[in-house]
């Protein structure tokens, strides 16, 4: 890992520093937070995976929400039909990633051939949590349609260890995301990302790749989906749908894209915010969520963590620190300076600087 | 120095709040402002506020006032997953008193029995939801059906039926009932049609339902949007069979405009009510809402009278002790615009219904009407 | 039969409406309006105002058309100007729009469900069938959409400038032709079609502050699989359009719901540039 040592330490620092606030927040907060930050810390989760496929990947995804959407029911089904016991849970579980798998190995094969685009990959995941809602309508008392299936008995856990359950869950997703992005695989993924013909040249599969990236963060959407449903015995077809996965991408972008911890900023912030303010001033709320989307894809594109990294290292545009980091720096600090520069051959655009 | 007079200007203030008012009853009503019961919903609102309003003036429940507390539960699953959430644990109401969409009822149930409110559910539904936590003061299908069946088998001569309803509990359930009276009565089913409570295109099931042959059609959709949507496309389409609407109240029925004429409804309320409570009940929302009055209907009205129910149970009860008033509420009785009503068979109300035809001023006739009908075993107990 | 194919065909004339607004923008700019569905939603309550003030419906229509035109000039020069080499961006940053257009619908409007009473009720007697007259004006107002605007793009000097911004931007703009304003007219125009469609669509359903959701989808992909040119589009909408009304149909109304979405994919996979001609 970049950085050496001391690096490192700080890293295993702060992960036991949260992970003790975790364990020893509830019982300080009050019960109404503790429910909203139990559902956000899944929602995070899920929010991780859209920022590896977006942030890392470079592939814009309203799809994470399907995947989360089939933990979701995967749980609740079996529960419903065969109620509630070890078995029960092991044959949800093994649905849940049976499912996810096979679903995301699907949607990538579609998504990710030789000669797509990043916007035909981002149509396909568009229509993937469309469809899958359209089935949960068309499944009449199996899936509960429009009620979506409430009422069955779920893990008897008490609200403070569900939060810690939830807690470490997230933390050790956001571990493990990190590790791996900040190693080789990272680097990879990267390069994936920012120019995909390169990679091919030099011999890598990009499809396969970019196939079992998706499976993987599938697979923990999934499980977030799974733990979502389980806490909150209820699985409504809202918990699949294309709005749910914009707004994780909303999270994501609000909070700062390729970063990881963006994500889990992002989701929290919107979740708790949106459960105090939607009662009080529900338009308001909506209103800033939209303004601040746009203000940050046109002036913030690292969100809020790029914008707290930028206060932290004051306004000096030096940006040889961040070699180490992913993020490719933005265009303006470019050696050099371009204004609006195309070649164009017959429509086909060999440069532009985008 | 400065801290020193902080203190005392708390302290002073501290000591000062129990010679203020008492602390407020405070009843949560979730319900769905926005999605497909948000063309109801406001009359539902208008309806708690008069009730708590006239209760407050005449010295509030056990010298407490009440204050309702609102929210949106987006005619939902998970909307209401949600509002329960923040009504009882963050907003901590004393009693939720609304009228929701079966799924949102159904989301909310878990939420009310993990924080033992009472729960007053004041819109008629399919029937057989219980909880310990749950009482219920509209009808249920036993109450609802036959009226219009009947009527439309004896005077119609209908023999064959078309049944089109919103995906969901509610429509399910409701139509389920339906298939199996009109087959008691030996009528035939030819089809049952849905679609998601969000939709909004009827076109496909309309063209089946013409090309089926049925001598009438009986509609259960989700209160609101859907039924306006639907009875707008039919009337487009120039279907003028029997039809018998098991979901809509007269408010609704008002803003389909001409479309509603001649559909038929088995309801516990119609403004045409001719009883006194009823007629000082209609003038005192009159004068309290003026032209921003939504029709009173047979969704708001029992809202109204279940703010009362439960001040009678508090005050039976002697406080708000969650136990005492799940028992007083299965012995405490109104006297409202409905007539006299109490919750004790099985926490469900028998009521009086009344067959209605929609008239083109959007008001209602009554045909007939049906005293005290049971709403049978809706919750028998576990023996 | 002839219930199915008048069902198909209306059903693609709406489509062809909604989506033409979105080719426009996406023929020109490249880039995707995902506040097509705010801009139809506005459309929408163009027309219960102007339904609520006791408008003819004559007067509602062109009412709604400059009510999205406005918005969509003031939106294309405060954002979507800064997107243009950029179109995934674009698609977030106007769904971001979309949402601050919703939400100031709802802060005027309120959230609950409106409707709007139609123009024209009842049935009209199409060769042996009772068929809806609203539905069937469809069909002839997506004929003239079609007709005026083909006459705009060939006959006048504003389609000839935008013809040939889509055929070559910097030739265009060596030549002269200020692709600015070009982009300015053709999203202000494409907002303005989509307020069109929205104010012909509230009478068959209802206005609420999401009611174009659902249409933003299917017109999407059907704008995606006609690749830029009206005349595909008009085909997609006839062939997909025409699947939707018989999958609904004949098998689940639900299902019929994902039919366009689905085709969509799978012809774009196959032929990523859609029905369009190479």
């Amino acid at each position: 890992m970049a950085g050496g040592f001391p690096a490192r330490l700080s890293f295993v620092a702060l992960v036991l520093v949260a992970a003790g606030l975790v364990v020893a927040a509830p019982s300080f907060l009050d019960t109404y937070l503790v429910n909203i930050l139990i559902r956000a810390f899944f929602v995070a989760m899920a929010a991780i995976t859209v920022d590896i496929m977006w942030g890392y990947c470079g592939t814009l995804t309203f799809g994470q929400s399907a995947f989360f959407g089939i933990g979701v029911y995967a749980l609740a089904i079996v529960f419903t039909e065969y109620g509630f016991g070890t078995w029960q849970a092991f044959a949800a579980l093994g649905a849940t990633l049976a499912v996810t798998a096979v679903v995301a190995a699907l949607t990538g094969w579609l998504s990710f051939y030789p000669g797509s685009t990043p916007l035909y990959a981002s149509i396909v995941s568009l229509v993937v949590p469309i469809v899958l809602v359209q089935i949960l309508y068309s499944g009449g008392t199996f899936t509960g349609s429009s009620s979506g299936l409430v009422g069955f008995e779920s893990f008897d856990l008490d609200l403070e260890n569900w939060f810690r359950l939830a807690g470490l869950g997230l933390i050790a997703v956001a571990v493990v995301a990190l590790i791996v992005m900040r190693s080789d695989t990272g680097r990879l993924l990267a390069a994936l990302r920012d120019n995909d013909a390169r990679c091919t040249y030099l011999g890598i599969d990009t499809s396969r790749i970019r196939i079992a990236v998706l499976t993987l963060t599938a697979l923990v959407a999934g499980l977030a989906g799974f733990g979502y449903a389980a806490f909150g015995a209820i699985a409504a077809p809202e918990n699949a749908s294309f709005t749910f996965g914009t707004r994780l991408i909303i999270m994501v972008a609000l909070g700062g894209r390729g970063t990881i911890v963006g994500a889990i900023v992002g989701a929290l912030s919107i979740e708790v915010a949106s459960a105090y303010l939607s009662g009080s001033f529900p338009y308001v709320w909506e209103l800033i969520i939209g303004v601040a989307l746009i203000a940050v894809i046109l002036a913030f594109p690292d969100g809020l963590v790029g914008v707290f990294r930028k206060l932290r290292r004051g306004l000096t545009g030096f940006r040889a620190a961040e070699a180490t980091h992913l993020r490719p720096p933005p265009l303006r600090s470019w050696p050099t300076r371009t204004a609006t520069w195309r070649s164009r051959f017959t429509g086909l655009a060999s440069i532009s600087a985008a | 120095m400065r801290s020193r007079l902080l203190l005392t200007s708390l302290a002073v203030a501290a000591a000062m709040v129990p010679a203020m008012a008492a602390d407020p009853i405070r009843i949560g009503v979730p319900v769905g402002l926005s999605g497909a019961n948000s063309v109801v919903a406001p009359s539902v609102v208008q309806s708690a506020e008069l009730a708590v309003e006239e209760i407050n003036a005449k010295g509030g429940v056990l010298g407490r006032p009440l204050a309702l507390d609102v929210a949106d539960d987006g005619s939902g699953a998970a909307g209401a997953q949600k509002a329960f959430d923040a009504l009882i644990f963050q907003k901590k109401v004393n009693v939720l008193i609304s009228m929701e969409t079966s799924a949102a009822r159904n989301a909310g149930l878990p939420i009310v029995a993990r924080g033992k409110t009472p729960f007053i559910y004041t819109s008629f539904y399919e029937g057989k939801s219980c909880s310990p936590y749950l009482y219920v003061n509209a009808w249920v299908p036993e109450q609802q059906v036959p009226p219009i069946v009947d009527y439309f088998n004896k005077e119609k001569k209908a023999k064959s039926y078309f049944l089109i309803g919103s995906d969901y509990a509610f429509g399910r359930g409701m139509l389920s009932f339906t298939k199996a009276y009109i087959q008691k009565i030996g009528g035939k089913v030819v089809d049952e049609q849905y679609l998601p409570m969000d939709g909004s295109d009827w076109t496909p099931i309309i063209s089946k339902l013409k090309a089926s042959g049925a001598d009438a059609i009986i509609t259960s959709t989700a209160g609101g949007a859907p039924n306006v949507t639907l009875t707008k496309q039919l009337r487009a389409a120039g279907v003028s069979l029997p039809y018998g609407n098991l979901a809509v109240d007269e408010g609704t029925a008002k803003s389909m405009g001409a479309d509603a004429t001649g559909i038929f409804i088995s309801a516990s309320y119609v403004t045409g009510i001719d009883t006194p409570a009823n007629k000082t009940f209609l003038a005192a929302m009159s004068k309290k809402f003026g032209s921003d009055l939504k029709t009173p209907n047979d969704l708001s009205v029992p809202e109204y009278e279940a703010v009362y129910a439960y001040k009678a149970a508090v005050e039976k009860a002697g406080g708000t002790d969650q136990a005492k008033v799940l028992k007083a509420l299965d012995e405490v009785s109104v006297d409202g615009p409905r007539g006299k009503i109490q919750m004790n068979k099985q926490h469900h109300a028998p009521l009086t219904m009344y067959l209605g035809e929609v008239q083109a001023d959007g008001g209602v006739k009554v045909i007939q009407s049906f005293p005290n009908v049971d709403p049978g075993a809706q919750c028998p107990p576990k023996s | 039969m002839l219930t199915v194919v008048l069902d198909a065909v209306t059903t693609a004339a709406l489509l062809f409406i909604i989506s033409s607004g979105l080719l426009i923008v996406f023929g020109v700019m490249k880039i995707i309006n995902f506040a097509h569905a705010a801009f139809l939603t506005v459309g929408g309550y163009a027309a219960l105002v102007g339904a609520q003030l006791g408008l003819p419906w004559v007067l509602v229509l062109p009412l709604a058309f400059i009510a999205g035109g406005i918005c969509g000039a003031l939106s294309e020069a405060i954002i979507v100007r800064r997107l243009y080499q950029r179109p995934l961006d674009a698609i977030l940053a106007t769904w971001g729009l979309g949402i601050v257009i919703g939400q100031l619908i709802t802060l005027a409007f309120g959230r609950e469900v409106q409707f709007v009473q139609a123009p024209i009720t009842g049935t009209v007697a199409f060769a042996g069938l009772d068929y809806s007259a609203y539905r069937l004006v469809m069909v002839a107002a997506a004929v003239i959409v079609a007709v005026v605007f083909t006459g705009l793009l060939s006959g006048t000097r504003l389609g000839l400038s935008t013809r040939a911004v889509i055929m070559n931007e910097m030739l265009a703009q060596g030549l002269g032709v200020n692709s600015a304003r070009v982009r300015l007219a053709t999203f202000a125009v494409g907002s303005g079609l989509a307020a069109l469609s929205g104010a012909l669509i509230t009478p068959l359903s209802s206005v609420d502050p999401n009611m174009g959701l659902p249409w933003l989808i299917s017109a999407f992909m059907l704008v995606m699989v006609s690749g830029g040119s009206l005349l595909a589009l008009a085909v997609s909408c006839l062939v997909l359009g025409g699947c939707q009304v018989i999958v609904s149909t004949f098998v689940n109304p639900i299902l019929g719901g994902l039919t366009i979405a689905i085709l969509a994919a799978v012809v774009l996979r196959v032929r990523p540039k859609g029905f369009a001609r190479a």
